[in-house]
């Protein structure tokens, strides 16, 4: 049986693969879909679904595996249109917005070269998350992670791609005497910096 | 699909080593949590822009730096 693993993939990328696999088997045969991420897992849930592909799930220690049978050739719309089901859902009655604060250019203490590569690896993580931040504020020793040619950088300028505001503490800028090296973010005050941290629900400290 | 070069090392003492033999080089490293279908261990590697890919690794044998090459979709 042809098995499909998007174990790791992010949204569409396990959507596109399920439905690459299909086209490749005979109608009738059935196919297996592994994921290990439960908004993939219900994304390609409804996916499969509305393909006719008859999903039967099944989970063991944090991985679905879901059972397709390949259906007749049809003119299903979901076919041609895979990414209109990365759908990222809303828990029930709550609100998912949350801000995150940079408060220096590194993660955590204990080492500096140490939290200076968590801190790296965090924002390039953050950027392929389904779940994204409202707000990346940085002050202090966080507006170093906003600098030209870094890597930190690229992963911001990438998050305020995907509409995320990043906000970086110009007094903290003109402290460092680093204007000129900024490279992403919008320079801001400490009112809009003080308005956005009161009007979030959830402040996520670095 | 893309793919973009993964560079995997044996511990985060060689991940930082690496980083910096690069930096001084010039050849700019991007720093990711290594991915879960990768190993489950909570760990970093480096991911190495493809054009710069062979000089990174001459530079990390030259420095007796092992690693591991891996490859993923571009994200």
């Amino acid at each position: 049986m042809k098995i499909i693993d998007t174990k790791g993939r992010l949204c569409p990328e396990p959507l596109i693969m399920a439905r690459n696999g299909l086209r490749e088997v005979s109608e009738g045969d059935k196919m297996q879909v592994i994921s290990d991420n439960d908004t993939s897992y219900q994304n390609l849930m409804s996916f499969l679904e509305d393909l006719g592909a008859k999903p039967v799930a099944d989970k063991k220690d944090g991985i679905y595996t879901i059972e397709v049978t390949k259906p007749a050739e049809s003119q299903s719309e979901a076919e041609s249109n895979p990414e209109a089901y990365c759908a990222v859902p809303q828990p029930a009655g709550g609100n998912n917005d949350y801000v995150v604060v940079a408060r220096s250019c590194r993660m955590g203490e204990g080492d500096d070269d140490l939290g200076s590569l968590l801190i790296r690896g965090y924002f390039n993580a953050l950027k392929e998350m389904d779940q994204l931040p409202t707000h990346i504020i940085m002050y202090n020793g966080g507006v170093k992670l906003a600098v030209k040619d870094t890597d930190t950088a690229a992963a911001l300028a990438e998050l305020e791609d995907k509409d995320v505001s990043v906000l970086v503490c110009g007094t903290c800028v003109d402290y460092f005497k680093m204007k000129d090296q900024i490279g992403v973010g919008r320079i801001s005050n400490m009112y809009q910096i003080a308005t956005t941290l009161a009007e979030t629900g959830k402040v996520v400290y670095l | 699909m893309s793919e973009e070069p993964l560079l995997l090392f044996p511990n985060v003492h060689k991940v930082m080593r690496a980083d910096r033999i690069c930096k001084a080089r010039g050849i700019a490293t991007r720093v990711i949590p290594v991915p879960e279908d990768i190993s489950s261990e909570c760990g970093m590697c480096l991911i190495v822009e493809g054009s710069n890919l062979s000089s990174c690794m001459e530079a990390l044998k030259e420095e007796n730096i092992t690693f591991e090459l891996h490859k993923r979709g571009k994200q």
